[in-house]
């Protein structure tokens, strides 16, 4: 890390908002780090740095009366892959986890992090699952599609992942080798009683999200594989929804 | 024994390599390398950057004697560029400066224009009449001639012949320890701390570079933060040497990874063809071999890269006859040199594949194919050369095949799975012609200890804890008696390169040729200073026990026997064991290894996962079982990434991976569980007794695992690494994709 740097660590969330407001493009937030490091050269980041990582954004899983899961956007990700709340509810995000960097980048990388760094992988999961984004300030929870302009302006608090007793949610990332590796594919769905939500991210390309009628009867709508990559990912894309797929609708056979 | 040198510190992250803790005043070394791969120097100015205040030298091919240049069978690489830039990255200019600031500033005032030359990317291009030539002799390295019989009648006679095609990838070495160093200039010579695993001759060619008699370039070469073959070169200490030399200050020369990736010498892609024949009942009857291989800019350790290639190309097996012909053609692909398997590596897995397609072919159990062909315990070696005769193949091929049946893999919609082997042998040590021989010292030091010193180098291979225990096995002494000094040009003896897999043998050949004279002037020591003749007294743990009155500690202790008699040294010299052949390089020594590999494939995605992997080297016993169990789970981990994820690759002379975010070397999470079953059994009357393990298990790890890709997929990979788009390609058209 540089000595040049400029860090700030605000003493709450208020603080944390009005430094930003003051600083405008200036600063930006950073919870590890370890995203924003990725396009730093070796001066290091050129915007005064707002350290998030220990305000207190509540605990890291808590369940809502309605039975979704609200997590903290600062939490680190190894710290959500042994929450027992998340493998009891969605052990596919927690069995995930396993595949984004490692133990020691998962100790410093946050799940707001991941969600709001444009390429994270945890994006396609939550996009499938319908989690909503709550920013402070604006009370209103928006879907990840939704976020559009500078996502990092405002500060993301928590996130939250409506109740999933009735779906069942496949997740698979491919890259380059087991772990450790940025993604070339990452493939997700989410299938209800009767539809089911799919998502694509391809390489570098902004998530795709499709949503159709389960059970589907019809070829995998071409919208999911659009983007600039080569057509080798986009049939890797295409096998990975059509075989995990194919195994659920062979479970709601049996 | 512990396996590991400095196992606390290196856990404890307080180990120090040997670019670390410099001494006061050390001023930081920075490189202008080349951002093309092929130009003409038209315009070098480093004046601004010399009279930039801080900076104390600033060196290019100017500072360098005119006729000095690097290699080992050709001379052709000047330290930094010579009127011609031959691959991106190449040093140009070096600076010595009181910061990394003020040396990138000094950097950047230094003046030059380049005038691109055309880009020679393809070994079959480099080769053309009109390419353009990166050298006076042409883009033509080296070639590799020898027939044996006469293969095209042969082939008339084979039952069976098939065709194979491979190329292999150009695999970085990736030492986590970048290349650099420290040097010290005395009023007189220098001191060198920069890894190598030959100090002596770095020494001897530092020092004709400054023109200074050997004795005042000290090199210490060891310990080595990994090498695999890429500290085997003179890598940056020519220039690293010149400028504190210039600078008549200490400097520290470090490449970045960026630079690294472009600079180091890497495993050379080869370009395999292959055609062989067997009768109906499966013996092998001919061999034909076309090999192409990119060396890129600079000879290097390539003209022995293609020999020992050429030499292995036939693996562990007798064919009737062969034809070879191997060309390593010059390119601006970076420069390829010494690298673990060296050569080998690229053409065993060719040829273990070609087999298995011939057994599959003439319907023959690959195990059973390769038995029928083996080579014999007392046959020639593969060029028709006398070998040290090899009665453990045979043991080799049992334990192959007495290994415990896999379970199968439930059988799934989604994976294939598939089993390889391979059989194969390299040789050890150079060939004839070597560096062969070695030199080492047995002393007891002032401070009573038996230690062994040698310039053979620890690159954490174990090298310290085998020669530790081979020491406790050949004098009956306690674990505190006994010291092991290697490393660097203070050894008094020159123990020749440690490369080839050839440390540990000759370790053990030192020792055992040194241990008699040196008991025996141990014993006339003890014997004159306790006034008793020599056959009254036992060495053991402290030193020396009277026979007839034993005691619990020692009537003299070896401190008090170095006390009295001063230093007692014994200097060894053993003879290298090699012979020579007209026309070809050969080995004299083999070491076979055989090798089990299981592969799942991923029918969705293409993807290839190794789920386990056997190795069964014979090497006889291992000396350290810790330090040769490393040797060989770390070869099949670099046998991965050979197959499955390693290439650097260029595009029109650009280096494309410059980081390890780009270059993907396996991770823990893709290496199986690897099972060693040493085949301890070498013929009694073995010269040596025990084979080195550098080298071996890569070279029977790596066919096996790209056998066990053809097996599940029912076709041969003709590229490695295996790309997933190819397996999908195959698969789609076998009509196996989901
Ligand atoms: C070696 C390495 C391997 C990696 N492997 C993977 C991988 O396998 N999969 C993967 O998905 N990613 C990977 N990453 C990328 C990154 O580590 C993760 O995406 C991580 O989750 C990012 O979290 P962070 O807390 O470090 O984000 P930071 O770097 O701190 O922030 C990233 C961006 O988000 C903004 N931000 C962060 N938190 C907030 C917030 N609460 N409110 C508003 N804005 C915010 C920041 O301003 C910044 O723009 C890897 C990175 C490295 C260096």
């Amino acid at each position: 890390m540089n000595v040049d740097t400029a860090y700030v660590r605000p003493a709450d969330m208020e603080d944390a908002i009005s430094i930003k407001a003051s600083l405008r493009a200036a600063g930006m937030y950073g919870c590890g780090l370890t995203a924003a490091q990725l396009g730093w050269g070796v001066k290091g980041p050129e915007q005064t740095i707002i350290d998030i990582s220990g305000l207190d954004f509540g605990p890291d899983v808590c369940l809502a009366d309605s039975g979704s899961m609200v997590l903290a956007a600062n939490a680190p990700l190894e710290r959500l892959r042994l929450n027992p709340l998340i493998s009891g509810q969605m052990p596919t995000f927690a069995d995930f986890l396993g595949y984004v960097g490692s133990t020691a980048m998962r100790n410093q990388a946050s799940l707001g992090g991941n969600l709001l760094w444009g390429a994270g992988d945890l994006e396609v999961l939550f996009a499938v699952v319908d989690a909503k984004l709550r920013f402070a300030g604006n009370g209103r929870a928006q879907s990840l599609g939704q976020i559009t302009s500078d996502r990092s302006d405002d500060l993301l608090v928590s996130i939250i992942v409506p109740a999933l007793q009735e779906s069942r949610i496949f997740v698979e990332k491919l890259g380059h080798r087991q772990a450790f590796s940025p993604a070339r594919v990452v493939v997700a769905g989410c299938v209800g009683r009767q539809s089911v939500r799919l998502a694509v991210r391809l390489a570098g390309n902004p998530v795709v999200l499709v949503e159709t009628s389960w059970p589907m009867n019809g070829p995998l709508d071409d919208a999911l594989f659009t983007g600039d990559t080569d057509i080798h990912l986009k049939t890797v894309a295409h096998n990975l929804l059509r075989g995990h797929l194919a195994q659920l609708a062979q479970q709601d056979m049996a | 024994m512990n396996a590991v040198t400095g196992l606390e510190e290196k856990l404890r992250g307080t180990f120090r390599y040997l670019a670390e803790g410099q001494p006061e005043g050390t001023l930081h070394g920075a490189l202008l390398t080349s951002p093309l791969a092929h130009a003409t120097i038209r315009r070098l100015d480093v004046s601004a950057a010399r009279s930039l205040n801080g900076v104390h030298a600033v060196v290019t091919a100017a500072d360098v004697p005119s006729d000095f240049l690097m290699g080992t069978a050709i001379l052709d690489r000047p330290p930094l560029a010579r009127a011609k830039v031959r691959f991106q990255g190449e040093p140009i200019a070096a600076v010595a400066a009181e910061t990394k600031a003020i040396a990138d500033a000094a950097l950047a005032l230094i003046a030059f224009e380049l005038e691109p030359l055309p880009i020679v990317s393809a070994p079959r291009d480099a080769l053309d009449e009109g390419a353009a030539k990166l050298h006076d002799s042409g883009n033509l390295c080296s070639d590799f001639i020898y027939s044996r019989g006469d293969a095209r009648a042969d082939f008339e006679d084979c039952a069976h012949v098939i065709d194979h095609t491979l190329t292999t990838p150009r695999q970085v070495p990736a030492a986590m320890e970048l290349e650099g160093g420290i040097c010290i200039p005395s009023p007189t010579g220098i001191e060198l701390r920069a890894a190598t695993h030959s100090p002596f001759y770095t020494r001897s060619l530092i020092a004709s570079m400054l023109g200074l008699p050997d004795k005042e370039v000290r090199v210490i070469g060891s310990p080595i933060g990994g090498s695999y073959g890429g500290k085997e070169e003179i890598h940056i200490q020519p220039v690293l040497a010149l400028l504190a030399w210039t600078a008549r200050r200490p400097v520290r020369l470090v490449l970045e990874r960026s630079q690294s990736m472009a600079f180091a010498t890497t495993r050379h892609p080869f370009e395999i063809a292959l055609k062989i024949g067997c009768d109906r009942a499966g013996r092998l009857l001919a061999l034909t071999a076309d090999v192409l291989v990119d060396n890129g800019a600079y000879a290097s350790f390539g003209p022995e890269v293609l020999d020992t290639g050429m030499e292995c190309i036939q693996s562990a097996y007798a064919f009737k006859s062969v034809s070879l012909r191997g060309r390593l053609a010059y390119t601006n692909n970076g420069v390829g040199g010494a690298f673990r398997g060296f050569g080998a590596l690229q053409t065993l897995t060719a040829i273990e594949l070609a087999v298995d397609i011939l057994a599959r072919k003439a319907s023959i159990d690959p195990l059973a194919f390769r038995r029928i062909n083996l080579a014999g315990a007392n046959d020639p070696g593969p060029l028709g050369q006398a070998i040290i005769p090899q009665p453990e193949l045979s043991k080799v091929a049992d334990a192959l095949s007495a290994l415990p049946v896999w379970r199968d893999e439930t059988p799934s919609q989604r994976y294939l799975s598939g089993t390889g082997y391979a059989l194969v042998r390299k040789g050890e040590g150079f060939a004839g012609g070597g560096p062969n021989g070695a030199s080492g010292v047995l002393a007891l030091t002032l401070d009573g200890q038996v230690t062994f010193q040698s310039s053979l180098v620890e690159m954490g291979q174990g090298l310290e804890s085998t020669v530790r225990n081979i020491l406790l096995a050949s004098f009956d002494l306690g674990d505190a008696d006994i010291c092991c000094a290697t490393g660097s040009s203070d050894a008094g003896a020159d123990s020749g390169p440690t490369s080839a897999s050839r440390g540990t043998q000759i370790a053990l050949r030192l020792i055992r040729a040194g241990k008699m004279p040196f008991l025996e002037k141990l014993y006339v020591g003890a014997a004159e200073i306790l006034q008793v003749p020599m056959d009254a007294l036992r060495l053991g743990p402290g030193g020396f026990y009277q026979r007839m009155a034993p005691q619990n500690k020692p009537d003299l202790s070896l401190s008090d026997l170095a006390a009295s008699a001063g230093e007692i040294v014994t200097r060894i010299d053993i003879p290298g064991i090699e012979t020579t052949q007209a026309g070809v390089k050969v080995h004299t020594l083999f070491t076979a290894c055989a090798a089990r590999a299981g592969v799942r494939i991923d029918r969705w995605t293409g993807q290839v996962v190794c789920t386990g992997l056997d190795l069964l080297p014979a090497c006889g016993p291992p000396i350290s079982p810790l330090a040769f169990h490393g040797q060989m789970t770390g070869a099949g981990a670099q046998a991965l990434g050979f197959c499955l994820t390693e290439h650097q690759p260029y595009e029109e002379g650009t280096v494309m991976a410059r980081n390890f975010d780009s270059y993907f070397i396996p991770t823990i999470a893709d290496v199986p569980d690897i099972n060693v079953h040493p085949v301890t059994w070498l013929a009694p009357d073995d010269p040596v007794g025990i084979r080195g393990a550098g080298e071996i298990g890569l070279n029977a790890a790596a066919p096996a695992i790209a056998n066990a890709v053809a097996s599940a997929l029912d076709a041969a990979p003709t590229h490695l690494p295996v790309r997933p788009e190819w397996v999908l390609g195959v698969l789609a058209r076998q009509g196996r994709t989901p």
